[in-house]
């Protein structure tokens, strides 16, 4: 059995990793750079946008890293980020939540806005296996509106 | 010096008090009884409604325990709360995020329709002290018929 001084190392350790993952991830987000982002995702991960997303073309969960990476580039093409600004990384176990403000440019209008976003991320082996994701969606769409 | 497994069991109580709080706020939040939600609200609170909030009355910060109150019982004005369901919680010592499903009923045009929110709460001495939601913006705007 685990000393409990040890399981709290591991913990602060699974911390630290996934601090810095989520960092990492969005710095990479910023940089447009798809096929880096997709070395912290696992096979099977789970991508779901909740709230109202019919702006979208998938408003039911992805499943599976190339369909999240398609997912992903459809968003790239429409809304450019510009940066995020992390305001709360809280974690409990392998669940972490994170909320953080990120510039985005919607593509086809050139409307910029900084826009409120909240993730619900799963970690297993350091690697992504869930995405919840829940955005600002009335301040999307005005980014969209000509 | 306390040891190990009394820390851990005192963590662990912790976390149940923080888990059952949070739920009884929002079953409260749901029966529209501001009197029980203010049982478990400092008085130094700050609420804060992020995002596209031209919808709501308030669109700063709010201080204060009496304030608090005064917007919840506004909210509880405009809106009937028919329960939530937590999807997500994550319980972060005195650090809270969650996701849930709020049905909302719009009691000026009758509209009703779920609602996803996120919520942030920070906890001091078994009381929130910090409190920040997330809702998708777009369905409260479809809820007051915009």
């Amino acid at each position: 059995m685990q000393s409990q001084q040890h399981l709290a190392e591991v913990a602060a350790g699974d911390r630290a990793l996934f601090e810095a993952r989520v960092h990492q991830m969005l710095e990479l987000c910023s940089a447009g750079n798809l096929a880096a982002m997709m070395d912290y995702v696992s096979e099977d991960i789970v991508y779901e946008m909740v709230g109202n997303w019919s702006m979208f073309p998938f408003s039911q969960p992805v499943r599976g890293k190339e369909a999240f990476a398609h997912a992903l580039g459809f968003i790239f093409t429409h809304f450019q980020s510009l940066g995020s600004e992390v305001h709360d990384i809280v974690v409990d176990g392998d669940r972490v939540a994170i909320r953080r403000t990120t510039r985005l440019r919607a593509t086809g209008t050139n409307r910029e806005g900084d826009i409120a976003v909240v993730d619900f991320v799963r970690f297993r082996d350091g690697l992504l296996t869930e995405l919840i994701e829940l955005v600002d969606s009335l301040a999307m769409a005005r980014l969209e509106e000509s | 010096m306390r040891s190990d497994d009394t820390l851990g069991r005192l963590a662990r109580l912790d976390r149940e008090m923080i888990e059952h709080r949070v739920r009884t706020i929002f079953e409260r939040r749901a029966d529209g009884d501001i009197a029980g939600i203010s049982e478990y609200v400092a008085e130094d609170i700050v609420y804060k409604v992020q995002g596209e909030w031209t919808i709501y009355p308030f669109s700063r910060p709010v201080h204060g325990k009496g304030a608090f109150l005064q917007i919840m019982a506004a909210i509880n004005v405009m809106y009937e709360n028919l329960g939530s369901t937590i999807h997500e919680l994550v319980i972060d010592n005195e650090r809270v995020a969650l996701h849930r499903t709020s049905r909302m009923r719009n009691r000026g045009t009758g509209a009703m329709i779920s609602v996803d929110v996120c919520d942030f709460m920070r906890f001091r001495d078994g009381l929130v002290n910090e409190f920040s939601e997330y809702p998708d913006s777009a369905a409260i705007a479809k809820l007051d018929g915009r």
